[in-house]
């Protein structure tokens, strides 16, 4: 999960002119997209089991269970996301929804040198956020805000691809490890419009983009203390090896000497008007440790139980936090399981204070998850479907101290398939 | 920093659990998906991706040994070993036998009921009935499936949602490398790595009730273990790196014939036929 640097954020809270910047990236929860067609509909509850594709990312030790030679496995998931602030403009709403239709996970798995060897590919974070917003009569009387316009676009992906191997040690104990090529890419765009009730304008325009590199090594561990249990630790972390972010934002205002207000507003007199100002850095992102601990019950072959603690560590920007996960996975048949799970991801942000401003949002977030699977002899398929809550507080309005209630949800619906041959 | 505690309650918890050392085997991660019903399009689908991965199988073991002109041979060798599979158990497969050109002693069969003797094998036997059982022996690899069993050769799934799951997984060139990976690891295990030791005796085992059964001498594959034992030289280095030990190969065969009461008859006819297929 990225986070704009201090350094970027002074920048980009300036140019923003109304909207707090922290709204547009959602670096403050970790566990946003659950990987891997069983782990999905389990809530994520995966470390401890891991013994499919979807293993290489969850545990890598795990794949050395896979119980068939070759395998494969891919997610395709389309995800509606909703977040409202509770009376923002003039005692109204503001909604924000984002939506994404992608192949969020592959990976296929092959025995080798006496182990496993495995490739994957997984997107663990995807907003793409298109959206025009427009508020009239908002308040009169004053220099108050009356119409307020706002046009957001808002893509922002985080990708994980590279090799994995893992090696059984004995019967009840396995290593892996993946090595992850880390990718993010953001590109922001907002256009905000604001006429004021003394029919004064302001016009803002900012563009900011965002990339960054690294590689993050994912080291896992499968034990079997007892018949029936398994239990899973991963340890990975995200190493940032090259970043740029650059951005730029040009403001008019019909307001005489508006810059003497706003640093980025300008009232340009005549037809001349400014160059957009520039920002650019290239300071890379502290991210955090992250150790994954899961337990899993194997009751019989057809019922299966399961459960996961996430630690995230603290870094520059970033509270620690320790995320749940809950699973069941019970086959009704040799061709019919069906699974459910419950996950947490909660807010790594600092609590809001009524004393600072421009503080990201901080909302801890519930998930239920769903899912079924029809079985061939070679092949599954899986549909499933997330539905995620939560609410908390946000401080929208740059530079402005009061707190706003939040309140976000999120769907997705997903399709999976897996095979062996 | 309340939930740091607990995580770190869990992990302890965890560490706790890694001290105590109690063995257990991971076999309770198969699920009841993992044995699927099958229907009679799979299994008649199973047959033939083994016929398919047999031929391919067969080519490669061609690409490294000649194939023998002498058809008045390899037809009778090819008579003695469909006698044979006849009674085996594996109606739905056509067996095919071929001579290689090649001092080396040792046969080779091929998933789908592909069977090659080596021109050296045939050298060293006395008799139809060596001939048979080391045909017999082959025939049981087939039989019991050793090669498709340890390369899961199976085939492709027919049916609506494998079909759908092929699409979404968009495997199709994945398939057809890891088909080609599979020749190379049967190939492998003919020429190099050897099947598991289990296989081989099961072969011997299996292999000689077929030769029994069809009016051979049961003594006559470990007669000819013997001789193979006593060889020395380059021409046995590949059947010594991918079998067994002669020794325990005549044991267990020794305890087959002593179990089963399995006795020798004269086949007088049958050596005659053989020393005058080579001229001996």
């Amino acid at each position: 999960m990225k986070k704009i640097s201090k350094h970027n954020k002074k920048i980009f809270i300036a140019i923003s002119v109304f909207i707090s910047s922290s709204l547009f990236a959602d670096e403050w929860h970790y566990n946003n997209i659950i990987i891997g067609e069983r782990a999905t509909g389990m809530g994520g509850a995966y470390t401890a089991i891991s013994d499919d594709p979807s293993g290489l990312f969850h545990n890598p030790a795990g794949i050395v269970y896979g119980g068939k030679r070759n395998l494969s496995a891919s997610v395709n998931a389309f995800s509606l996301t909703s977040t409202t602030y509770k009376g923002v403009l003039g005692g109204r709403d503001w909604e924000r929804e984002s939506s994404s239709l992608l192949p969020n996970f592959f990976g296929v798995t092959q025995p080798f040198a006496g182990g496993v060897i495995g490739f994957s590919y997984a997107v663990t974070d995807s907003i793409s956020e298109d959206q025009d917003s427009i508020f009239n009569g908002i308040g009169s009387g004053g220099t108050g805000i009356r119409d307020f316009v706002i046009n957001v676009n808002n893509i922002d992906n985080t990708y994980k691809l590279g090799p994995s191997f893992a090696y059984e040690v004995n019967d009840e104990l396995s290593v892996g490890m993946t090595l992850y090529f880390h990718v993010r890419d953001q590109e922001l765009i907002t256009n905000q419009w604001k006429r004021f009730n003394n029919d004064e304008a302001q016009w803002a325009n900012s563009y900011y983009q965002s990339s960054e590199n690294g590689f993050e090594p994912v080291l896992g561990f499968m034990w079997s203390p007892f018949e029936k249990v398994s239990l899973g630790l991963a340890v990975r972390q995200v190493v940032i090896s090259s970043s740029e972010t650059s951005s730029q934002s040009i403001c008019l205002s019909t307001i005489p000497n508006a810059n003497e207000t706003n640093v980025q507003c300008q009232d340009p007199v005549g037809d001349i008007i400014k160059d957009p100002a520039h920002g650019i850095t290239n300071q890379e992102r502290d991210m955090p440790l992250q150790v994954n601990v899961g337990m899993a019950y194997f009751s019989s072959n057809t019922l299966l139980v399961s459960g996961d603690l996430a630690y995230f560590g603290k870094t520059d920007t970033a509270e620690s936090v320790v995320n749940i996960a809950l699973g069941a996975e019970y086959y009704i048949n040799e061709s019919w399981a069906f699974r459910g799970g419950f996950y947490t991801n909660f807010s790594n942000s600092a609590e809001i204070v009524s004393t600072a401003t421009d503080q990201p949002d901080h909302v801890d977030i519930y998930g239920l998850t769903f899912s079924a699977s029809h079985f061939t002899r070679d092949s599954s398929i899986t549909l499933g479907l997330s539905y995620s809550f939560g609410s908390g507080d946000a401080q929208v309005i740059a530079g402005d101290a009061t707190i706003q209630d939040v309140d976000v949800s999120a769907l997705t619906f997903f399709v999976s398939s897996s095979l062996s041959y | 920093m309340t939930r740091s505690k607990y995580f770190f309650l869990g992990l302890c918890c965890s560490l706790i659990a890694l001290v105590i050392n109690v063995d257990a085997s991971q076999s309770f991660r198969h699920r009841v998906s993992a044995n699927p019903i099958l229907s009679q399009s799979d299994i008649e689908s199973d047959v033939k991706a083994e016929i398919e991965f047999g031929r391919e199988v067969a080519a490669r073991i061609l690409g490294k040994y000649k194939l023998s002109k002498d058809y008045k041979l390899t037809r009778y060798i090819t008579l003695v070993g469909r006698s044979l599979a006849l009674n085996s158990n594996r109606p739905e497969i056509e067996f095919h036998f071929g001579l290689l050109e090649t001092n080396d002693i040792n046969a080779y069969s091929a998933p789908g009921g592909y069977v090659f003797l080596t021109r050296g094998s045939v050298n060293l036997m006395e008799d139809e009935d060596e001939l048979a059982g080391v045909l017999a022996h082959e025939i049981a690899h087939v039989t019991e499936m050793h090669i498709v069993d340890e390369l899961n050769i199976k085939g492709s799934d027919s049916s609506m949602s494998g079909g759908l799951a092929r699409i979404l997984g968009s495997v199709a060139e994945t398939t057809r490398v890891a088909f080609d990976q599979v020749i190379d690891q049967a190939v492998a295990l003919l020429f190099k790595e050897g099947l598991r030791k289990q296989d081989e005796f099961e072969a011997d085992q299996v292999g000689t009730l077929i030769a029994t059964n069809s009016g051979y001498d049961p003594n006559a594959l470990y007669r000819y273990l013997q001789r193979v034992k006593l060889h020395k030289g380059k021409n046995t280095e590949i059947v010594n790196t991918t079998h067994p030990p002669f020794v325990d190969r005549l044991v267990a065969l020794n305890n087959l014939l002593t179990e089963d009461g399995l006795v020798s008859s004269k086949n007088s006819i049958g050596k005659q036929r053989f020393q005058a297929m080579l001229k001996k």
